[in-house]
């Protein structure tokens, strides 16, 4: 009998995100948002696309009106 | 509890016209099915293939999808039906297809939609077609396999949203553009400062540089200073004048830009070259539109479509395991190419970018033009005409690209037009610097002008690169943190993918050896190539060696893949404790075939195991082997009237008859004379009536006349009391019944025709079978004396006379 057991997918993935979220070192923002399109279940490259131009659209607009 | 099969159910499904049922008993056992190819056994494992996964994938590659489906003599009123009845009977349910091709399930509990879920990542199902292909996949492809069979779909999504995103982020065209512009700035400063300026302190004193050969009195030291040092200029001097000299001062630094960036195409020079290296070989680019064929051909040799060793496009014989090979590698070379095209692609970015900071160049010296002058007009002319064609140029990289059409860098535009602009440029900035010499009539107007015209430079540079060093400086980070987050994820996906080879590699290894042993193939393992790959290694005679098809031949590899399917059956299947194997030891030879079933018996005795064969010979071997572990064995067949049937029971046959007529379908004459040849079966079985001997199959071909004939013998023989039952003349005589098949006796006219016929046959059974115990009379059960036969419970009894 096989004794091995491999843990799923989603678990890992799950794991590593939530293990994401204290990670430093990292762009907040970007890490952030990563995490948040993850857990909105839209972890795709054209929404990744999305999110990175808008925190730097954000932030240059801040800056802007500082 | 595991979940295993207690009943299958099919009904105008695929070949299976009237139902179709298999009953595994109320204890799930493993059953053995047989049917000569063609006889309509895939049909069960094309219905649970579609109950599970909502496709039956080798009708899907075929073009051909739900319209597949539905019998095509199925009413269309009716709806197609797979049922399923498992050992947990919460989550049986039957899954339907209407005319119009939609399906639903009857169970719609929450209980039976986890239960499909998890079960949609199991490996439920193994086809002969099907044994081959992980073995022949490429290693990209066997990676990309396995983590599907692992249920990493997940952990694939993730890491290729990762990858492309990271890479796209590094292509990004602002994130180009962000780059080259702070680099051209960084150059003018070096050109006009000689020095490069970041902080405001080294901008004021550079400004300070400029302002006091001027005597102003005034002393740059902050941004409000800075301003008014530059009004200070513009009060002392002429406002036209100055106003003239700035404006010509930016029409000649454009110019001298555009020149510049004129001569700056190695971004795209390198792209060419590329490009025209994987076009150069046209072959290549028209190789990798073959890997769909190539891909669909394994496929087509792999599951003998046109024969064993016949080309499935130009029927001639091959070398089948040959040719597999050859396409094989012919995949992986496709597999580089299409990588070549990928690296170029990323060429082609930065290529876009070069691209468009010359066009960024030429429109800005259009934006500065001064056409008010006439010896401007050339380059104006020049400068106009590039502007469109570089659009052009740009829209044709990336379409030319796109269609993988030649690209060629033309020399039209980037020669003939790029040198006359630059000779007229070069003509011309001398003729503007006098322009803005003369517009200063002393020296000290000159200084005034330069001293104005680096200012603005100055300031707007400095400005630039601060919003521009801001946003790349975002970027960067986001890069740094995108390639971190990526290059973690591969580092754990690459861990857990091994961790999950490794134990599947265990139990491969352990199978391959029960069933070849001492054959030379020892430690089989599952490989992570580089970031990329899978690939099977495995010590050969006491060598390291891989790819598998190096040295197995046939039908160790089929059975290595077979070996990768129950490791993984062991492995991943958490809900189902059972699984099908449809006609998959084809090529194993006999030598191999009872280890596989000792494998089954020592491995798997805890599953429940369908087993579907075309061989006779395997059959009965599974047969002789497997039945004293409680498994089943049925045999299936086919005819054009009633599409696929199992060979059935007494009860099947006339539930059969039953349903036929409640749809008004008066063909039942092949089922009556089944019915009837079961029943003699039995009987003769139990009265051990003797008949020739015949090999093989033709034994159990045995014509319902022959058997009556040799019964009614029998029973004279032994004087028993039913001898001359006109119901075994009337059966005797009857040629609808004793004709080999339907097709040589004629039809049955009308429902009463019919059901005389099964009056007939009822009452021929009711003189064997005891209705108490629902035995039939038997030589077993012969009384004390020695003249009656009797069945089980002694109800029934027949006078017989013993010798």
């Amino acid at each position: 009998m096989s004794e091995k057991s491999i843990k799923p997918g989603e678990e890992i993935v799950n794991e590593f995100f939530e293990r994401l979220r204290d990670e430093n070192g990292l762009d907040e923002k970007t890490r952030d948002a990563l995490y948040k399109l993850y857990k909105q279940g839209i972890f795709r490259k054209t929404q990744v696309k999305k999110a990175l131009d808008e925190i730097r659209g954000e932030a240059l607009g801040e800056e802007d009106a500082d | 509890m595991p979940t295993k099969l207690k009943k299958i159910k099919i009904e105008g499904f695929r070949g299976a016209r009237f139902p179709l049922e298999l009953d595994f008993t109320k204890n799930a056992k493993s059953t053995g099915i047989y049917g000569d190819n063609g006889g309509g056994k895939s049909t069960i494992t094309d219905g649970i293939e579609w109950f599970y996964t909502d496709r039956v994938d080798h009708v899907w590659k075929e073009d051909c999808k739900q319209e597949c489906l539905r019998n095509t003599r199925f009413p269309d009123d009716k709806d197609a039906v797979v049922k399923m009845e498992f050992s947990d009977d919460k989550i049986s349910s039957d899954k339907s297809i209407s005319s119009s091709f939609k399906s639903k399930f009857s169970n719609t509990s929450q209980d039976f939609k986890d239960y499909l879920a998890q079960s949609g990542k199991e490996r439920l199902f193994l086809r002969y077609g099907d044994i081959l292909r992980f073995i022949l996949l490429t290693k990209g492809k066997k990676r990309t396999e396995m983590m599907n069979i692992i249920g990493y779909n997940a952990v694939v999504d993730v890491r290729n949203t990762l990858v492309t995103a990271c890479n796209d982020i590094q292509r990004d065209s602002r994130y180009l553009q962000v780059k080259g512009q702070i680099t051209k700035n960084e150059a003018d400063l070096m050109q006009h400062f000689n020095q490069l300026i970041t902080e405001e302190n080294e901008l004021y004193e550079v400004a300070n540089e400029l302002v006091e050969p001027l005597n102003i009195g005034i002393q740059v030291a902050d941004k409000q200073s800075f301003k008014q040092s530059m009004e200070k200029i513009q009060t002392t001097s002429d406002k036209e004048k100055l106003k003239r000299s700035t404006k010509l001062s930016d029409f000649k630094k454009a110019l001298e830009d555009m020149k510049n960036q004129m001569d700056k195409t190695e971004d795209y020079d390198e792209f060419l070259k590329a490009y025209s290296g994987i076009l150069k070989d046209k072959e290549k680019i028209k190789k990798i539109g073959l890997g769909e064929l190539l891909e669909k051909g394994q496929k087509a040799i792999e599951d003998q479509i046109t024969g064993e060793n016949t080309c499935p496009l130009c029927l001639s014989e091959i070398d089948a395991s040959n040719v597999l090979q050859q396409v094989a590698e012919r995949i992986q070379e496709l597999e580089e190419i299409s990588k070549e095209v990928d690296e170029t692609n990323t060429k082609k970015g930065s290529a876009l970018a070069n691209l468009r900071n010359i066009k960024s160049a030429v429109a800005e010296a259009e934006r500065k033009k001064l056409d008010d002058d006439p010896d401007f007009q050339t380059i104006i002319g020049i400068v106009k005409e590039l502007n469109q064609a570089m659009d052009e140029t740009i829209k044709d990289t990336e379409q030319k690209f796109q269609k993988m059409e030649i690209l060629q860098k033309d020399p039209d535009m980037f020669e003939k037009k790029f040198d006359a602009a630059k000779k007229e440029i070069d003509e011309l900035l001398p003729k503007i610097q006098e322009k803005i010499d003369a517009l200063a009539e002393t020296d000290a107007q000159k200084r005034q002008y330069e001293a104005y015209g680096k200012l603005r430079d100055l300031e707007r540079i400095f400005e630039e690169n601060k919003t521009l060093s801001r946003e790349l400086e975002i970027f960067e980070k986001q890069i740094e943190t995108l390639t971190k987050i990526k290059d973690d994820f591969i580092q754990i996906q690459a861990t857990v993918l091994q961790d999950a080879l490794d134990a599947i590699s265990g139990d491969v290894d352990t199978f391959y050896n029960m069933i070849n042993p001492e054959e030379g193939v020892e430690n089989i393992k599952l490989k992570l190539i580089g970031e990329e790959g899978v690939e099977v290694q495995y010590d050969f005679h006491g060598k390291q060696e891989h790819p598998p098809l190096k040295y197995l031949s046939e039908s160790h590899l089929n059975c290595l893949g077979i070996c990768l399917f129950l490791a993984s059956v062991k492995l991943f299947n958490k809900e189902n404790k059972f699984f099908i194997l449809d006609d998959v030891i084809t090529s194993f030879d006999s030598d191999h075939r009872i280890p596989f079933l000792r494998l089954l018996q020592e491995r798997f005795l805890d599953y429940q195991v369908v087993l579907l064969t075309h061989e006779k010979f395997w059959y009965e071997l599974i047969n002789a082997e497997m039945r004293q572990f409680g498994w089943l064995f049925n045999d299936v067949s086919w005819s054009i009237e009633d599409g696929i049937e199992l060979q059935q029971s007494v009860v099947s046959v006339k539930d059969r008859i039953g349903y036929k007529l409640s749809l008004g379908i008066l063909d039942v004459g092949n089922d009556l004379r089944k019915l009837l040849e079961q029943i003699l079966k039995e009987v003769c079985c139990n009265l051990e009536v003797k008949v020739s001997f015949k090999f093989n199959d033709e034994n159990e071909r045995r014509m319902v006349g022959e058997l009556l004939s040799e019964l009614r013998a029998r029973l004279n023989k032994q004087k028993c009391d039913i001898k001359d039952h006109p119901v075994l003349k009337r059966l005797a005589t009857s040629s609808r019944l004793t004709a080999h098949t339907s097709h040589d006796s004629p039809p049955f006219e009308s429902k009463g025709d019919i059901q005389q016929v099964q009056k007939d046959i009822e009452e021929f059974e009711s003189l064997f079978l005891c209705q108490n115990c629902g035995k039939y009379v038997s030589l077993q059960y012969k009384d004390e004396p020695g003249k009656k036969v009797k069945c089980r419970c002694g109800d029934k009894e027949l006078e017989w006379a013993f010798a």
